[in-house]
């Protein structure tokens, strides 16, 4: 189905200032999409989820739900539904009650407030807790309940704040699978607030990567684990090499940088940098950043197999050492010291402490990281 | 001089309803106001209700003050206005003291009577 450009929610350069606290944010979600805004806390995540339920008023800037300006709207008239961290369940009205709580404000009739009350308890997979009390309720059942009540008025847009934080790590998993399987039967154009990386990756369509009242990075999961924006968004998502790299030339295939802090001849190479255009024109401060790139893309092998060679489309880490490990279950992650720099490698099969390897990393997984990147 | 026993019991309606609505977690307030319901709506379905305990503990404690309240009752009240412990006084003051006994029983049995009623409604509601 095609949508209208002004459908979905856009966010216009809202502002909003507190003593110690700037918050600056631009952004769009499309209809049916699923975004996920993520950072750490205090990073303006909720304030921005706020802002856009109309809870709290912003100093500039506009919201637009479906190409309706909501500044002027009440809170109460806007069609946004919200799922908070803590449920919100109202303790003095049983499940029924709680769900039908938005139509009934709509004075919608008693028998269709019924009947979707009905359907929206087997959509979350709770079709005999009608008649029951809140306080009978596990953690995860309130927070399918708390979605059910915030779907039932079937609203333009849905918000949740970090709904999955108060759950142990097995439960979260099993419903958050949960809540994008009935946000995209609804497709529901939806807001996701987590400070859970991993929830941001497996849930999104896209990702808004938040810090200090700021956005890094906007993506899908693959773009922002693969390709991040900063140094920032690097680590947020990670383990992650980070070398203080300069850019030196770039053309279709690759672009080359140099490791300034290294004293060696050899060029590093990674994948062409999309901003190449204003790379090279612009001052000399665009050029210098990090070398990037992810330990499981990373290879091992044996120092003396390779006697200092290099492979074409590679880039060579000669005369690594092993100086520690972390076991993850599908293998380690390995701390290893090249030239004074920190590498963060993966090996499927363990290596002492100690041990000397040489790496090898695809130069197109490779990234080359700007520390201008605006 | 209902002003002043309103503004004498006024202060234990707040010692005993602020604690509670500053307690009351934000978020029913929000998740009220963006299903839809209005400020009233809110205030009535959601916010009430759960302070009902605080303001019926409220509500005992100004009862019980002002049935017993004498001082300003004495000094404000017009001539025919007549309040159990102002009865009371009087009747003492006149020396007629099986009388004052009668009232001060009837005081003892309406206060226990109410307060029974109160804690009755503080399950029930």
């Amino acid at each position: 189905m095609k949508h209208a450009e002004t459908d979905g929610l856009e966010v216009r350069n809202i502002t909003k200032l507190y003593p110690e606290f700037m918050l600056d944010v631009s952004f769009r979600v499309n209809p049916g999409e699923f975004v996920t805004l993520v950072g750490p806390s205090g990073c303006g995540k909720t304030t921005t989820l706020s802002l856009i339920a109309g809870l709290l008023e912003a100093d500039e800037g506009a919201i637009l739900l479906n190409g309706v300006d909501q500044q002027s709207v009440p809170v109460w008239k806007r069609s946004i539904g919200i799922v908070f961290q803590d449920y919100a369940l109202f303790p003095n009205m049983n499940i029924s009650k709680n769900i039908g709580y938005g139509l009934r404000a709509r004075k919608i009739d008693k028998r269709i407030i019924h009947k979707r009350t009905r359907e929206l308890l087997k959509l979350v997979n709770l079709s005999n807790y009608f008649d029951r009390s809140v306080s009978e309720l596990s953690g995860g059942e309130k927070q399918r309940i708390a979605l059910a009540r915030a779907l039932a008025p079937e609203p333009e847009l849905l918000l949740l704040d970090e709904p999955l934080s108060a759950l142990d790590a097995q439960l979260r998993k099993s419903l958050r699978k949960e809540i994008r399987a009935i946000q995209k039967k609804l497709s529901v154009t939806t807001l996701y607030v987590t400070h859970d990386q991993e929830e941001a990756l497996s849930l999104s369509d896209r990702i808004i990567i938040m810090n200090n009242g700021r956005i890094e990075q906007i993506g899908t999961p693959q773009e922002v684990y693969t390709t991040p924006a900063s140094k920032f968004a690097a680590e947020f998502f990670g383990r992650a090499t980070l070398l203080p790299a300069v850019a030196v030339s770039q053309d279709d295939q690759s672009c080359r940088v140099n490791l300034p802090d290294i004293n060696l001849q050899t060029h590093f190479f990674c994948r062409p940098w999309t901003q190449k255009q204003t790379m090279f024109a612009a001052s000399p401060d665009m050029q210098r950043g990090l070398l990037f790139f992810r330990p499981e893309d990373t290879a091992i092998i044996d120092e003396e197999s390779i006697m200092g060679e290099t492979t074409p489309g590679y880039n060579t880490f000669h005369g690594a050492k092993v100086i520690g490990y972390e076991y993850s279950g599908a293998g380690y992650y390995i701390d290893a010291l090249w030239h004074n720099c920190r590498l963060s490698v993966f090996s499927r099969s363990f290596l002492s402490e100690g041990t000397n390897i040489a790496i090898l990393v695809p130069a197109s997984d490779c990234c080359f990281i700007s520390e201008n990147h605006e | 001089m209902v002003g002043a026993h309103a503004i004498i019991t006024l202060p234990f309606i707040l010692r005993s309803v602020l604690p509670a609505l500053q307690n009351m977690r934000p978020s029913y307030t929000a998740a009220s106001l963006s299903l839809g319901a209005g400020p009233a709506r809110t205030f009535f379905s959601i916010e009430l209700p759960m302070l009902k305990n605080a303001v019926i503990s409220g509500a005992v404690f100004a009862v019980a003050i002002s049935l017993g309240e004498i001082n300003a009752t004495l000094m404000l009240a017009a001539e025919q206005t007549i309040t159990i412990p102002l009865l009371l006084y009087r009747l003492i003051g006149s020396y007629n003291f099986y009388a004052a006994c009668a009232v001060g029983t009837l005081l003892i049995l309406l206060c226990t009577g109410l307060f029974s009623l109160f804690e009755y409604l503080r399950d029930k509601l």
